[in-house]
Parts: structure tokens; C-alpha cells; sequence
């Protein structure tokens, strides 16, 4: 399993466990919006407090996770 | 607030989270952070816990929550000291048990992430009868793909094709580049 875990490709990724979901989705009854309220949270200073924790918050869900999960191939660096 | 309406057969899996947020919601502001949320919106995929972030509270309120969630059919693995040091003071998983297969993990705000997600958390109401609340995709998309198990790229997608209409997809896109993680792959359908 691990090897074609490292063996796939984004495409393949994409092919075999996202787009089905889009389509599945597509099928399922729709949502209906009622109201797109207005927000008052500051989002870019959020941004800018999350760039300043985002390391350790980020390490500490690593941790939980198994190696060789697919999270490589969506690194902005790879495209 | 962003407020969806949805219809939908009620699962037992949905009575149980219902009557649980029911309780909840009289006592903290809390949000559906896990793969229910897909699940409530449609996806079919098998699940055992359904993750709920709280907002910190003080004891006095944790302790009413603890006691009206014991009188309603839950049970908690710990007496309601460690269940507050674990949940607030030790920012720890707590696990409330309900009587029939599935368990709900409580976690309460630690993190940025977290504070998004509260603030600003969506309301849905099922059937016109029952109302929850859940994290903002603009989060919780970027957040799956950084998980990156097989089930989490399936939610993220699925989610993504959902909330099309209401995501607000220029923050999405700053969160999903602040991670590290790039949304060209959905962008693109």
C-alpha cells in the first residue's frame, strides 16, 4: 500500500478519490442559502496571528498523521 | 452569519448529534469540525465519532453542561474535574459517550484554527426543524487536504462541490497558501 502510496501522481490522486466526490456531490439534494450575513472578524489579522503560530500548530497535527499520506502532492511547491 | 437550509432523511446517527448540540448550544458556542459535517450534507461514508469544538467556559457553566448532558442519556469516561482539566486546562480530547454506536470527542478552542472556526461557524437548519452549527469550508477544505488520508481528500472535494455557492473563495485561497497547500487540483473542475 505505502508503495503506491509514493508511486501515484496529483492526477492520479484526483482521479481515483476527488472527482468522484464532485460528481457525488452534484447528486445530493442542494443546500438552499438563506442568508449570507455580513462578518465582523478581522480576517487579516487573524492571518497574520495564525503566520506567527502556524508552525506549531501545523507540527503538532503531523503528529497524528501516518507517513505517506498525500499531502505532498498539494504543496503549493509542486505546482 | 452565513445560515443554509438542507432537507434530508434523518439517520440515527443525525437524532443522536441533534439531541446532542441541542444540549450544547444552551450552554457554549460550539461547531462541527468532523466528517459528520459531510455526512450531514450527503456524503455516504461510515463514521464512529463526530468531533465538536467549544468555545472556552468557565467551570461553573462546564460543570451545568456536564450535569445536563449525564441526566440525557450521555456518559463521560471521567468524573467532572478531570473532565474540565482535561478539556480546558490540558486543551485534551474529551470523549462523551451516547447510548447507542457513536461517540462524540469534544475539544475546546486552543489555536487560530480554532478561533476561525468558531467566529465564523455557519448555521444549518435540517427539515426546517432542527438547526446545528458547523466550521467555515473556507477552512476546513485547505485544513482536509493538509491531512491528506484518502477520506479527508474525499471530504474536501465533496464539500468543495457543496458549498460552491456561499465559500468565500479569495480567503480560502489565503488560508489553503498560508498552510502550505495548494486548491489548483478542485479549482480547476
Amino acid at each position: 500500500m505505502f508503495r503506491k502510496r509514493f508511486e501515484t501522481s496529483v492526477e492520479e490522486i484526483w482521479k481515483e478519490y476527488m472527482r468522484p466526490y464532485i460528481f457525488l456531490a452534484r447528486k445530493t439534494p442542494k443546500i438552499e442559502v438563506v442568508e449570507i450575513g455580513r462578518s465582523d472578524f478581522d480576517f487579516n489579522g487573524w492571518l497574520e496571528n495564525l503566520r506567527a503560530q502556524k508552525k506549531e500548530i501545523l507540527r503538532r497535527i503531523k503528529t497524528f498523521r501516518e507517513p505517506g499520506n498525500f499531502r505532498r502532492f498539494f504543496k503549493v511547491k509542486d505546482f | 452569519m452565513r445560515v443554509i437550509k438542507i432537507s434530508k432523511e434523518i439517520t440515527e446517527l443525525d437524532e443522536i448529534v441533534f439531541k446532542f448540540v441541542s444540549i450544547l448550544e444552551k450552554h457554549v458556542r460550539y461547531v462541527i469540525v468532523s466528517g459528520y459535517v459531510a455526512i450531514l450534507l450527503g456524503e455516504n461514508r461510515p463514521t464512529q465519532d463526530v468531533d465538536i469544538l467549544i468555545e472556552n467556559i468557565e467551570k461553573e457553566k462546564a460543570e451545568k453542561l456536564y450535569e445536563e448532558l449525564s441526566s440525557s442519556g450521555f456518559y463521560f469516561a471521567e468524573n467532572f474535574k478531570d473532565f474540565y482539566r482535561f478539556l480546558f486546562e490540558l486543551k485534551e480530547k474529551v470523549d462523551i459517550f451516547s447510548e447507542k454506536l457513536w461517540y462524540f470527542d469534544l475539544k475546546s478552542v486552543k489555536d487560530f484554527f480554532d478561533v476561525f472556526s468558531i467566529e465564523n461557524r455557519i448555521k444549518v437548519i435540517v427539515n426546517e426543524r432542527f438547526q446545528l452549527f458547523i466550521s467555515p469550508p473556507e477552512l476546513q477544505i485547505p485544513y482536509k487536504i493538509y491531512l491528506g488520508a484518502d477520506k479527508d481528500l474525499k471530504d474536501a472535494a465533496f464539500l468543495y462541490e457543496k458549498f460552491k455557492e456561499i465559500v468565500d473563495r479569495e480567503k480560502m485561497r489565503r488560508i489553503a497558501n498560508e498552510i502550505g497547500i495548494s486548491l489548483k487540483v478542485l479549482e480547476n473542475v
